[in-house]
C-alpha cells in the first residue's frame, strides 16, 4: 500500500512505487529460475523429491500459462463485462480450425498463424455477440450454448472431411527459425506471451474502455445515458476476447500436437468457468490464481495421494483403486468451502492477506 | 516504506517455513528420482529402475467416460503386478506401479505421459487406450523410445509402420473386421453380403466403418446403411429403424457395450431378426443382460479373450488371482482378462530383460516373448521384430440364453485364415 | 410417413425423461433461484439406487422404485439444508459453481460406491413391443410417458390445491412477501429441494430400465436446461413440453440427418425461440427493473 492516486495519469501507471519495482523483478527472476528448478528437481542446491514439489513438472507449467492467458480473456468478458458466455470452447476450436488451415495444410509461419487465430476469433466472436444486443443474463448463456454445439459441429465436419478419426495434428512450430519443439522452450514463449496478455488486459481496464465495460456491467442502462454506445460495446468485448482466446487456441494445439473435436466438450468450457469464478471475478489476479489452482491441483492431489502407502485404512485402498475419483471429492469440497467463506475467491483470500499483513496488528 | 517492511518480514517468515519443510520432511515413499543404490544388477534411476524398485506406468481413464471399461483393465493389470510382487518380484526388484488419470482428454494424457518421461520416470508405460490420446502421444512416445504396451492399437500409425518400442496385445481393428466379416459371410452364406454398420462416432467408429466399407467392397458386397451414435446419447431408436428398413443381410457392431445393449433394446421393440456382429468392443454380458433371449440369440461378438464361462486352466487362475486381490467385481469383464493378459506379458518381459533393466533391455525382453502360454484364456502371446501385436487371433462368442453361459463359435485356429493383415504382423 | 411417425413416438419416449429431469429443475429454479447444474447427476444417482435395490438388496422391482424415490428425496432435502441455505443470498453465479463442486463430488461418490462398469439391471419392467395404429411402442415407454403424464397432472394438483403447493407458488414470487405472510420460507425450499431430486431419479430409474446403468447418464442432464429453457423457465408443464419437444427433435435430426447433428439440431431451435421468443412458449415475458 504505498501513496494514494490523485490522478488518472497515476492510476493508469504500472510500475507506481518502488516497492512494485522491486517485487516485479523478484517474480522476474523467479520465473526464470523455475525450469531449472523443476527440470533438475532441486533448488538453491537442495534436492526435492517429486511429493514436494507437488507433483508439478514443466508441463503442467505449460498447461497452467496456457489456462492463465484463456482466464484472463474470459474474465475479462464473463467478470468484467458481465457478459455470460458459454461460448470458451468453441473459439479454442477457432483457433485450432485456422491453424489446420494455414499452419498444416498451407505451412505458413508460426506468428502469422497465431495473429490469424486470433482475427478468425475476433469475427467468430462478434458473431457470438449479437444476441448479446437483445438478450440478458441466463438466456444469453443459453444462446452461447447452442453456438456452442453448432460451432462444435462445423469443427467435426471439417475434421472428418480432411484428417483421419483420430484428429488433426501439429508439427513443432518455430519462430524465425528457433524451433518450439520443447518445453523448456515452449515455457519461454508461453511466459512471454502470457506476461503480454496480462499487460494489455491491465491496459485495458486501466483505459476507457476498459472502464466502460464494467460501467456496462454494473447498470447498462444508466452506463448508456452517459454516452457508452452499450450494443457496440459489448460486441466489441466478445470479439477482444475471442481475439486472445482463439490465438490461445492455436498455441494450445500446437503444443499438444494434436487435437480432435471432442476435446472441446462442455467440460471444457465449465473448468473455465470454475477457473475465474474461484479466483475471483472481475480480477486479473484471479484469473491467474484460479488457473494455477485449478490445473495444478489436481496433479498435486494425484501425487499426494500416491504417496499414501495402500495399507493405511480405508484411505489407502480408495487412493490406490479411485485415485481420479479421491482428487475429484476433494477439490468438489474445497470449492464448495471458497464459495462458501469467500465467495470473491482466491483473489478475496489474497487481498485479504494482504490487507491484513499491512495493516498489523490493526487488522481484525 | 513502512509498508515494504512489512510485507518484507511477512515474507521472510514464509520463505523460512517453506526452507523448513522442503529440508525437513521426509518421504516415507519417495520415488526413483533422485536415489540410488548398490546391490546386484545395475540401476537406471532415470529410467526408474532402482536396485529395489521398477517403477512402471500405467495410463487409463479413471475418472472420465472411459472409466466403464478401462477400470477393470487397469485392474486386471494390477492383479499381475501384485502377483509378481508376491512371489518375489523381478530379479529382486518389487514393480511399484505409477497411476496417470487421462480422464478421456488429450491434455491429461500427454500431461500424464510427459510427466512419467523423466518427472517420476518409469521404465515401461501400458494403458492410453483412448485413440485421440494415444495418436497425441504416439510421436512422443516415438521420440523418446518409451516401451509402450498398449492393449489396443487404437490408430493406425501405431502399427504402420512398427516402431520400436510401441507393442500392442489385442488384435487390431483390421483384424477383427477380417474376422467377422470373414464368419458372418460364411455362417450365413452370403458371398456378396448387404452389410449394415452401426458405430460409435469417435475416431475408432470411423477407422472401423471404413475397414469394414473396403473390406466389403472387395467381397463384392455393398453397403447398405451406416449409422453412428454418440457416445453420450441414450437412444438408439432412430439408428434402428434405419438399418432395419435397409435390410441388410447382417449388421456390423462396434461400440461400447452401453450402445450395444442400446441398439438391442431398439431391436427388440421393432422385433428385428437381424444378425448382429460386433468388435471386441461392443461384446460381453452387458448386451446379453440387457434384452432377453428372443433378441439377444441375434447378437454376436468378436473376442481374442474367452469369456469366463469357458473353463479353461488359466481361467481358474485368473479367477482365483482376482479373488484373492480383490477385483471379483471386475473379473467377468473382458477388459478385466485383457489387462490381466497385459499384466501378464509386462512382467515376462521384465524377467527377460535381465539384472541390468533399461527401456531398451526392456525393449529386447518384450520381442523375445514367443508363445507365452495365458492358460486357454487366448491364444498365446508372441512377439517379434517385424511383429508388435501380441494376440493376432480372434473368434465368434454367443450367449446361451438357456445355459446362461457363454460358448466359442469354433476355435481361434479356425479364423486365421480370414486375417489379411492389412496392418502388417 | 411411417418413419416419420415412428420417430415421433420415439422421441416421445425419451423426451418424456427430458421432461421430468427438466421439470425437476424448474421446480428448484422456480423456488429457490439456485441453477441446479448437478440435476444430470441425481437422475444418475436415481439410477444407481434402482440398480442398488433390485440387484444388492433383492427387492422386487416397485418398493425398489419407491424406496429409491425416498432416499432422493432424503438426499435432496440434506442438500438443501446442508449446502444451500448457507448459501442464500449469494450471487447467482457463486451458486452456480456451487452446484458445479456438486456434480462432480455426487458423479465421483457414484463410481467409488457402485464402481465404473456400466450394469444392467437383473430384471426389469416389461420391454415388449407393443403395436398401436400400425407403429412399434415398447411397454416400458407406454409407461415412461404415462408416469410422466401422471406427474404433470399431480404437480398440478399440488401447486393448485394443496396448501404447501400454494405457499412454494407464493414464495417463487416473492420471498419476502411470503414470508410476512407467516410461511416458512426454509421449508419450502426444503421440499422444492426434495421433490426436484426425487423426480430426477424418477427419471434415472425410468433410465435404468429404458438402457443400462452408467455414470454416462448424467450427460442427460445437460438437455434439460435447453428443455426448460424452450418451455419457459418458470413454468411447470412448459418443462414437460420442452422435453418433449427436443425428444422429438433429436429423433428426427438423428434419423433424417445424422446422429452427430441431433445436437446442433436442439440447440438450433432453442437458439431461434430464445431470439425471438426468449421467455418461452409457456412462460411470461419479464419487464426488467431498471
Amino acid at each position: 500500500m504505498s501513496r494514494m492516486h490523485t490522478n488518472y495519469r497515476q492510476n493508469m501507471r504500472l510500475l507506481s512505487s518502488r516497492s512494485r519495482v522491486f517485487w516485479l523483478l523478484v517474480l522476474v527472476a523467479a520465473l526464470w529460475y523455475l525450469p531449472s528448478v523443476l527440470n533438475n528437481r532441486m533448488i538453491f542446491g537442495y534436492g526435492l523429491t517429486d511429493t514436494q514439489l507437488l507433483g508439478v513438472g514443466l508441463p503442467q507449467v505449460n498447461f497452467a500459462l496456457i489456462a492463465v492467458m484463456a482466464a484472463v480473456a474470459l474474465n475479462l468478458l464473463v467478470g468484467y463485462t458481465g457478459l455470460l458466455s458459454l461460448g470458451h470452447a468453441a473459439f479454442f476450436s477457432v483457433g485450432a480450425i485456422t491453424s489446420a488451415v494455414l499452419g498444416v495444410q498451407h505451412d505458413l509461419p508460426f506468428p502469422l498463424v497465431i495473429l490469424a487465430s486470433g482475427c478468425a476469433g475476433a469475427v467468430v466472436g462478434a458473431f457470438f455477440g449479437l444476441p448479446s444486443l437483445r438478450l440478458r443474463g441466463l438466456y444469453l448463456l443459453l444462446s452461447t450454448l447452442a453456438l456452442h454445439f453448432i460451432a462444435l459441429y462445423v469443427f467435426l465436419t471439417y475434421q472428418t472431411h480432411n484428417y483421419g478419426p483420430a484428429g488433426i495434428t501439429y508439427d513443432a512450430p518455430s519462430i524465425f527459425g528457433w524451433t518450439v519443439d520443447n518445453d523448456d522452450r515452449w515455457y519461454t514463449l508461453l511466459v512471454i506471451l502470457a506476461g503480454v496478455v496480462l499487460l494489455l488486459a491491465r491496459n485495458l481496464l486501466a483505459m476507457r474502455e476498459g472502464r466502460a465495460l464494467v460501467a456496462i456491467r454494473d447498470h447498462d442502462v444508466a452506463a448508456g445515458s452517459l454516452g457508452i454506445p452499450v450494443g457496440r460495446q459489448r460486441i466489441k468485448a466478445f470479439a477482444m476476447t475471442s481475439f486472445i482466446t482463439s490465438a490461445v487456441g492455436a498455441l494450445y494445439v500446437y503444443y499438444l500436437g494434436n487435437t480432435s473435436s471432442d476435446a472441446y466438450s462442455l467440460d471444457f468450457v465449465i473448468n473455465y468457468f470454475a477457473i475465474i469464478i474461484i479466483g475471483g471475478l472481475g480480477s486479473l489476479s484471479g484469473s491467474v490464481f484460479g488457473a494455477l489452482l485449478w490445473t495444478l491441483l489436481p496433479q498435486a492431489l494425484q501425487t499426494l495421494s500416491g504417496s499414501v502407502s495402500p495399507d493405511t485404512f480405508v484411505v489407502g485402498n480408495l487412493l490406490n483403486n479411485y485415485q481420479g475419483q479421491t482428487a475429484n471429492i476433494v477439490l468438489g469440497l474445497l470449492i464448495i468451502a471458497i464459495m462458501l467463506f469467500k465467495p470473491t475467491g482466491l483473489s478475496g483470500i489474497w487481498l485479504g492477506i494482504k490487507r491484513g499483513v499491512v495493516r498489523w496488528p490493526y487488522s481484525s | 516504506m513502512q509498508s515494504a517492511s512489512r510485507i518484507g518480514i511477512a515474507l521472510s517468515i514464509a520463505s523460512l517455513a517453506l526452507g523448513a519443510a522442503a529440508c525437513g520432511s521426509s518421504d516415507s515413499s519417495s520415488n526413483a528420482s533422485g536415489s540410488s543404490g548398490g546391490g546386484g544388477g545395475k540401476s537406471s534411476p532415470k529410467e526408474g529402475v532402482t536396485s529395489n524398485t521398477i517403477n512402471y506406468g500405467l495410463i487409463y481413464d479413471q475418472t472420465g467416460p472411459q472409466t466403464a471399461s478401462q477400470t477393470p483393465f487397469a485392474h486386471g493389470f494390477m492383479t499381475q503386478i501384485d502377483k509378481a510382487n508376491d512371489a518375489g518380484g523381478i530379479n529382486g526388484r518389487k514393480i511399484k506401479l505409477v497411476l496417470g488419470d487421462e480422464k478421456g482428454q488429450v491434455p491429461d494424457g500427454i500431461a500424464a505421459y510427459k510427466k512419467m518421461v523423466s518427472q517420476t520416470p518409469v521404465v515401461g508405460i501400458t494403458g492410453i487406450n483412448s485413440s485421440s490420446i494415444q495418436e497425441a502421444a504416439l510421436p512422443l512416445i516415438e521420440k523418446d523410445n518409451m516401451p509402450f504396451v498398449g492393449p489396443q492399437s487404437t490408430v493406425k500409425e501405431g502399427l504402420v509402420p512398427v516402431h520400436k518400442s510401441v507393442f500392442y496385445i489385442v488384435p487390431p481393428y483390421a483384424d477383427q473386421v477380417d474376422v467377422l466379416l470373414g464368419y458372418e459371410q460364411k455362417a450365413l452364406n452370403k458371398p456378396k453380403p448387404k452389410v449394415g454398420i452401426f458405430r460409435l462416432t469417435a475416431s475408432s467408429g470411423i477407422e472401423v466403418g471404413d475397414l469394414v466399407k473396403a473390406a466389403v467392397k472387395k467381397e463384392g458386397g455393398s453397403v447398405v446403411a451406416d449409422q453412428q451414435m454418440d457416445v453420450t446419447a441414450t437412444s438408439a431408436d432412430a439408428q434402428a429403424q434405419k438399418l432395419v428398413s435397409a435390410h441388410p443381410d447382417f449388421i456390423v457392431v462396434h461400440s461400447a457395450p452401453t450402445q450395444s445393449a442400446a441398439l438391442l433394446k431398439s431391436m427388440q421393440k421393432l422385433g428385428s431378426k437381424i444378425p448382429l456382429i460386433s468388435t471386441f468392443a461392443g461384446g460381453g454380458p452387458l448386451p446379453y443382460a440387457a434384452v432377453p433371449a428372443s433378441v439377444g440369440s441375434t447378437f454376436q461378438y468378436t473376442a481374442p479373450t474367452s469369456p469366463s464361462d469357458i473353463k479353461t486352466d488359466g481361467q481358474a487362475q485368473m479367477e482365483a488371482d482376482a479373488s484373492k486381490y480383490g477385483y471379483s467385481k471386475d473379473v467377468t469383464d473382458s477388459a478385466y482378462a485383457i489387462g490381466y493378459i497385459s499384466g501378464l506379458t509386462v512382467v515376462n518381459a521384465l524377467e527377460n530383460a535381465g539384472k541390468d533393466l533399461t527401456r531398451e533391455s526392456l525393449i529386447s525382453g518384450l520381442e523375445k516373448i514367443d508363445n507365452l502360454d495365458t492358460g486357454g484364456i487366448s491364444e498365446p502371446v508372441s512377439y517379434s521384430a517385424t511383429d508388435h501385436v501380441g494376440l493376432s487371433a480372434t473368434r465368434p462368442y454367443k450367449y446361451n440364453y438357456s445355459t446362461k453361459k457363454f460358448e466359442a463359435i469354433g476355435e481361434f485356429s479356425d479364423y486365421t485364415s480370414y486375417i489379411t493383415h492389412a496392418y502388417g504382423g | 410417413m411411417a418413419a416419420f411417425f415412428q420417430y415421433v413416438i420415439g422421441g416421445l419416449a425419451v423426451g418424456s425423461i427430458y421432461g421430468l429431469v427438466a421439470l425437476g429443475f424448474v421446480l428448484i429454479f422456480k423456488s429457490t433461484d439456485v441453477f441446479n447444474f448437478a440435476q444430470g447427476d441425481l437422475l444418475t444417482l436415481g439410477a444407481y439406487l434402482l440398480f442398488a435395490g433390485v440387484a444388492n438388496w433383492k427387492l422386487p422391482m416397485i418398493p425398489a422404485i419407491l424406496v429409491s424415490l425416498v432416499i432422493a428425496l432424503v438426499i435432496g432435502v440434506a442438500m438443501q439444508v446442508i449446502v444451500f441455505r448457507p448459501m442464500i443470498g449469494k450471487p447467482l453465479l457463486t451458486v452456480v459453481m456451487v452446484t458445479i463442486a456438486l456434480s462432480l463430488i455426487i458423479k465421483a461418490l457414484i463410481q467409488v460406491i457402485f464402481g465404473t462398469t456400466e450394469k444392467t439391471l437383473p430384471h426389469q419392467l416389461p420391454n415388449d413391443p407393443v403395436h398401436i395404429l400400425g407403429l412399434k411402442v415398447s411397454e416400458l415407454e407406454l409407461i415412461t410417458m404415462g408416469v410422466t403424464a401422471l406427474c404433470v397432472l399431480a404437480f398440478a394438483l399440488f401447486f393448485r390445491r394443496s396448501k404447501l403447493g400454494l405457499q412454494m407458488r407464493a414464495t417463487a414470487e416473492n420471498v419476502e412477501a411470503s414470508m410476512l405472510s407467516g410461511i416458512d420460507a426454509n421449508r419450502v425450499f426444503m421440499v422444492a429441494f426434495g421433490l426436484g431430486t426425487a423426480i430426477a431419479a424418477l427419471g434415472g430409474v425410468l433410465m435404468a430400465n429404458l438402457q443400462t446403468v452408467t455414470p454416462q447418464l448424467s450427460a442427460l442432464g445437460l438437455l434439460a436446461f435447453p428443455a426448460a429453457v424452450l418451455g419457459g423457465l418458470t413454468s411447470i408443464p412448459g418443462a414437460i413440453v420442452g422435453g418433449l419437444l427436443i425428444g422429438v427433435i433429436q429423433q428426427l435430426a438423428t434419423g433424417y440427418v445424422s446422429g452427430q447433428s441431433a445436437n446442433v439440431f436442439v440447440y438450433g431451435v432453442l437458439l431461434a425461440v430464445l431470439l425471438i421468443r426468449p421467455w418461452g412458449i409457456f412462460g411470461r415475458p419479464t419487464v426488467a427493473r431498471v
